[in-house]
């Protein structure tokens, strides 16, 4: 029988651990130090721990880390980890060193239930949810882990909708027990699903980074599925119900799509949209998908759109294309090793 | 509401306002506040607090949602119902509700599975055994209270002609729009794993006739085609490349069927998909 894994757990959840071996009640705050600060691998590592206390936990439990399967590096110095989840399944995490930072960007789910036509992931389906274990693996096994400064929860998957994890991993990188984090180094992405976004928004610290690609319901749908459910314009008003303060930052991500999105009007609609809101704009180049119908804009009409933006106020800024001979993308990362269950569906 | 006592605090130092202490903490975890060497609490003052931040994400729930009384509840297959209940709103066929057993519980989405003229409204559900909304809302009685948002979604599908595409219940948004003749011209392409889940189908036949399609992947009957809505979308000659597409259910189904329906020729600008996430 596996064991279950150690790393991951929230202190309370530590507590309840110990509490349940009856071990003392300190032990929790030692393990979540050797765990979350010092990254052992084995039980036996936390050497100031009992005999007894390491011999019960073993029985039990796991620290639960794996490292990468394998990696692929791009020319530019962009890395993509590959890492094996329960079930047998592949995700990846993109290592984007630049000059004074140096970002992984992270999964939190295996594939995605949002359907988005522009993103590979979309295109595997869903197969689950990521645990907080498996979240933080990404951060904890990198063998650049200790020269990181950021994280951003941009990788495969929709963040929000896998919304309980999400939250127990942040904490765990921002509580003072645990990586001790300023939350200010983490942004995380969503599509806008309105309820779980304002449990993030309540619940954590961290900057936040809406996926947008359109300011008109009509033409958001077309790329988005989830303009159906939770427009734009519900994303946004569901925001002015909060005071972000000075420090915590809302952007939004806009993949520029050749002949789509990229016209003056569009401008004219961004600026409508995010009206009072103090935020800036990402704009992003996008990385053909096989077989699909979008094309990226140039980078001409990429400048043009910045500057337009950024003329009324708006701090905008194009996203250097990172690793595109890995195809390392944040939010277009892809598996191949996947099994499709034919005979399982209805249609 | 009340804010709660939270004692002499030390927070005092910090010259905070009751009020704008409490609502600080909505943006703090309750570990955090257990853990913290800054403020330091009593078991009751951190209690009292703990309290006031779950009222205050509560309220902003019940704000969205009311109670209504359960009229009917049907059961269409093993696993499907359909449920009535009071009708507290005007909504648009296609439209989607919040629905919660309990007024401070997270909802679950429904796409309205009735006209816009019906005395009541009604969803089409599946029941998910370990899930946390569907196996107690499968049970309720005629009188019982359940709670629902205002409608909300853009699902409208107003565009025609139109080829409407639907699997399982999935079917919801469709069976909607028809009640609310909102389907004049309108192909329905619907696909099951098994012929009793084709829900509503004497209604959509005598409603639709030729133009509604059943594909049935395990069995057959002289209504139905036998095999898949996929394989039917790849090779049939009849597929309409200037129609909008409407596409309402699974995840994998709405990317599967896209992708044919792109390689086929369709614009993507013509498909539109609800994706039951
Ligand atoms: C726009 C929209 C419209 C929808 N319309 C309809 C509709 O008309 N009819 C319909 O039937 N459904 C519809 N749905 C789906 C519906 O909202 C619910 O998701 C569904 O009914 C399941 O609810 P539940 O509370 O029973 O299950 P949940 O508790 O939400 O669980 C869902 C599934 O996940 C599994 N699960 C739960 N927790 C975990 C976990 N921790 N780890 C792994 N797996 C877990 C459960 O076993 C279950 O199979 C719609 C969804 C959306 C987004
Ligand atoms: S862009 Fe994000 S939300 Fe959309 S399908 Fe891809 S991973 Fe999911």
């Amino acid at each position: 029988m596996s064991k279950e894994a150690l790393y991951g757990k929230t202190l309370s959840e530590l507590k309840t651990c110990v509490k349940d071996l009856g071990l003392p009640a300190f032990t929790s705050k030692q393990i979540a130090d050797w765990l979350y600060k010092k990254h052992v691998t084995t039980i036996d590592d936390m050497t100031n721990l009992s005999k007894k206390a390491r011999t019960e936990l073993n029985d039990k439990y796991e620290v639960g880390l794996m490292p990468p399967q394998s990696f692929q590096e791009s020319v530019d110095g962009t890395k993509k980890y590959l890492y094996q989840t329960s079930n047998n399944q592949f995700i990846e995490a993109a290592y984007l060193p630049e000059d004074n930072r140096n970002t992984l960007c992270i999964s939190s789910q295996v594939g995605c239930k949002m359907g988005c036509l522009f993103c590979m992931t979309a295109r595997q389906g869903f197969q689950k949810n990521l645990t907080s274990n498996e979240i933080l693996n990404q951060i904890a096994s990198l063998p650049e882990r200790d020269t990181l400064t950021n994280v951003v929860y941009m990788g495969m998957g929709e963040p929000m909708d896998n919304i309980e994890n999400v939250l127990k991993s942040l904490e765990i990188i921002t509580a003072e027990w645990g990586y001790a984090w300023s939350p200010r180094r983490i942004n995380v992405s969503t599509i806008g699903v309105v309820p779980a976004m304002r449990r993030f928004i309540e619940e954590s610290e961290a900057h936040l980074a809406i996926s947008l690609h359109s300011p008109f319901n009509d033409e958001r749908k077309q790329l988005m599925p989830i303009e159906n459910v939770y427009t734009a314009e519900k994303v946004i008003e569901a925001l002015r119900d909060y005071d972000f303060g000075r420090q915590r930052r809302i952007s939004f991500e806009y993949i520029m799509f050749k002949g789509v999105n990229d016209s003056p009007q569009h401008v004219k609609g961004l600026l409508q949209l995010l009206n009072g809101i103090k935020c800036r704009v990402n704009l992003i180049h996008f990385h053909p998908i096989p077989n699909s119908p979008l094309e990226g804009s140039d980078y001409k009409t990429m400048e043009f759109f910045r500057d337009k933006l950024s003329q009324k106020g708006i701090t905008t800024t194009i996203r250097k294309s990172r690793g595109e001979d890995i195809y390392a993308a944040c939010g277009l990362l892809s598996t191949k090793k996947l099994i499709k269950e034919n005979n399982e569906k209805d249609y | 509401m009340a804010v709660p006592d939270i004692g002499n605090s030390h927070f005092c130092f910090y010259n905070f306002e009751c009020q704008d202490f409490c609502l600080l903490f909505t943006r703090i975890t309750v570990e955090q506040m257990t853990n913290s060497t800054v403020f330091q609490f009593t078991k009751q003052n951190l209690a009292n607090i703990v309290s006031y931040k779950i009222e205050l994400m509560n309220q902003h729930k019940r704000k969205e949602l009311q109670a209504v009384k359960v009229i009917s509840n049907d059961l269409l297959t093993d696993d499907v119902h359909y449920i009535s209940v009071e009708k507290p709103f005007d909504f648009k066929a296609g439209q989607v509700v919040a629905i919660a057993m309990h007024a401070d519980d997270e909802p679950r989405l429904y796409s309205i599975a009735s006209g816009i003229n019906k005395q009541h409204l009604s969803i089409l559900f599946d029941v998910k055994p370990d899930g946390e909304l569907t196996p107690p809302l499968s049970l309720v009685q005629p009188n019982d209270t359940v709670y629902i948002s205002e409608p909300f979604g853009k699902f409208l599908c107003l565009e025609q002609p139109a080829t409407w595409i639907a699997t399982g219940t999935g079917i919801a948004p469709f069976i909607s729009l028809v009640e609310s003749a909102r389907a004049e011209n309108i192909h329905l392409l619907h696909g099951a794993r098994t012929l009793d889940k084709f829900f509503f189908q004497d209604y959509l036949e005598a409603q639709l006739g030729h133009n509604y399609l059943r594909f049935c992947t395990t069995e057959s009957n002289e209504k139905t085609i036998a095999g898949r809505l996929t394989s039917y979308l790849e090779n049939t000659e009849n597929l309409p490349t200037d129609n909008k597409y409407y596409l309402c259910g699974s995840s994998q189904m709405v990317i599967d069927v896209r992708e044919i329906l792109i390689a086929r020729g369709i614009a993507f600008d013509n498909i539109i998909a609800e994706i039951y996430f």
